[in-house]
This record gives structure tokens, sequence and C-alpha cells, in this order.
């Protein structure tokens, strides 16, 4: 979900969102979405729950860019994105990955070797494949799980390596 | 203004990192003044995270390949 500031109340926002990967999805206007909440106390109370969670992911994101390493934040990002896709290999650029973690062009590249190394995924030009998710998780650590774990406890468990089974709910930084 | 394509690839005692993406600049000289924020920054991680602050150089190189300068990470470090 993106335009969430919607859900909370406000139609403008100062954020931009923007399509990181092609896919398919739906859209509604904000009027007729606003009307649609008043209308329908479920479909509202899902949606703020749905912002609550991106509220923790983002406290999390906060935390993690104050004390987590690269390495940490990089392998975060790209599991976060795995969950998204539902695709263990995605089309992106080291300099794309920069500006989402706020750091040099080289200090990615730099992660995304180290990364390479461990055997979690495999880089190429444009384009990152995730060969082992589990040494991912490890080389993420703490950084990654709590948000999710979050998530999960309220919309139900979100296993990206069985295709189609995460939700279409899930919303990233950002937006 | 005609940009130039320059890559920074990273050594590092027996480690080589390199720029499979590079970027466009303006000139040899702009290239040289990101290198030098990126290996600050590199290198800050490393002090922050208790890690050996080795003897890494950025190997600058143009589209053909052609080693154009290098940026030796020490030298990005200013003492009294």
């Amino acid at each position: 979900v993106t335009g969430s500031p919607v859900i909370l109340g406000s139609t403008r926002s100062p954020n931009a969102t923007f399509m990181q990967v092609a896919r398919t999805g739906f859209e509604i206007d904000s009027g007729h979405l606003k009307e649609a909440m008043r209308n329908s106390k479920e479909l509202s109370e899902v949606l703020t729950r749905f912002a609550y969670t991106l509220m923790i992911q983002k406290s999390q994101t906060a935390l993690a860019n104050g004390k987590a390493a690269i390495n940490e934040r990089l392998a975060r990002w790209l599991l976060m994105a795995y969950d998204r896709v539902e695709s263990r290999q995605f089309r992106i650029t080291h300099e794309f990955l920069a500006l989402m973690l706020g750091v040099r062009r080289p200090g990615v590249t730099n992660a995304l070797h180290a990364l390479e190394g461990k055997g979690s995924i495999h880089s190429k030009r444009n384009e990152v494949i995730v060969v082992d998710r589990a040494a991912l998780e490890t080389a993420a650590g703490w950084p990654y799980g709590v948000a999710e774990a979050e998530y999960a406890r309220l919309f139900g468990y979100v296993d990206a390596s069985e295709a189609g089974a995460s939700s279409p709910l899930l919303g990233v930084d950002g937006e | 203004m005609s940009m130039t394509r320059y890559f920074f690839n990273l050594r590092s005692g027996d480690k080589f990192v390199p720029d499979v993406e590079g970027h466009d600049y303006a000139n040899l000289g702009a290239a040289k003044e990101e290198a030098v924020i990126a290996a600050r920054e590199i290198l800050s991680e490393l002090v922050k995270h208790g890690e050996v602050i080795d003897g890494s150089i950025f190997e600058i190189t143009d589209a053909s390949g052609a080693l154009c300068a290098t940026i030796p990470f020490r030298d990005v470090l200013r003492f009294f």
C-alpha cells in the first residue's frame, strides 16, 4: 500500500512515491478511499492497522540507520525487497541502493561484495539475486525481524519463499 | 557539458572490489572529490565497528579500463 497519508487523514504529503519494480496493482482515488473507509469500519480498521505496521517499520529503520553497520542495513533492505517482490532476483542499481540507504555508492558496492563473499547473494551489474535467504538474515542481524514479526502478528505469516504467499498489503519505507 | 564515466574500484590487501556500475562526472577532479568523500564514509564505518583500517585505495578507471587516478584511503584522513 502506498498513500498511507490518506488512510491517516491527509490527502497531501511532502513525500513522493515511485515504483521500484514493475508489477500490477490496484489504485483508488483518495476521495473514494475516504468514502469507503467511512462506510466500512472493517476496511478502516485494517488500513489503520497497516499504517501502524508501517510506523513500526519506520522506527526500526531509524534504529538501524543509527546503530547498524552498512552490511546489516543493506542485507535488511534486500530482505524487505525480497518479501515484497516475491522473487529472489531483482533489477536494481548500486546508485539506487545508495539512495535508499543514505550512503555513497562505493559503500554499497563494497557491502554487496561482502555479502556475496558470505554466499548470501549474487550481485551483477544492475541486478541482485538472493542465493541464500537464511545467510542473508544472519548478515542482517537484529535490524531485520521486529517489524516483520509485528506485521505477521496482525496480518498473518509472511513467507516470501513461497510465491504468492506474501501479502499485497506490505508497504515500504519512503512511501 | 560532456560527462565522463568513472569507476571506483576498491583495492584492499588481497581484496579487490570492482565497480561494475560507475558514475558520470563532469571531470576527473569531480570524480576524485567524490572518491574522497566515499573513502571517508567507508573508513568511518570501519572505525565505528572496531575493524582494522587497512591500506585500502580507490583505483579510478575510465570506461576503457585505463587507470586515471588512485586515492589512498590514508590520504583522506586529516590531522594537525
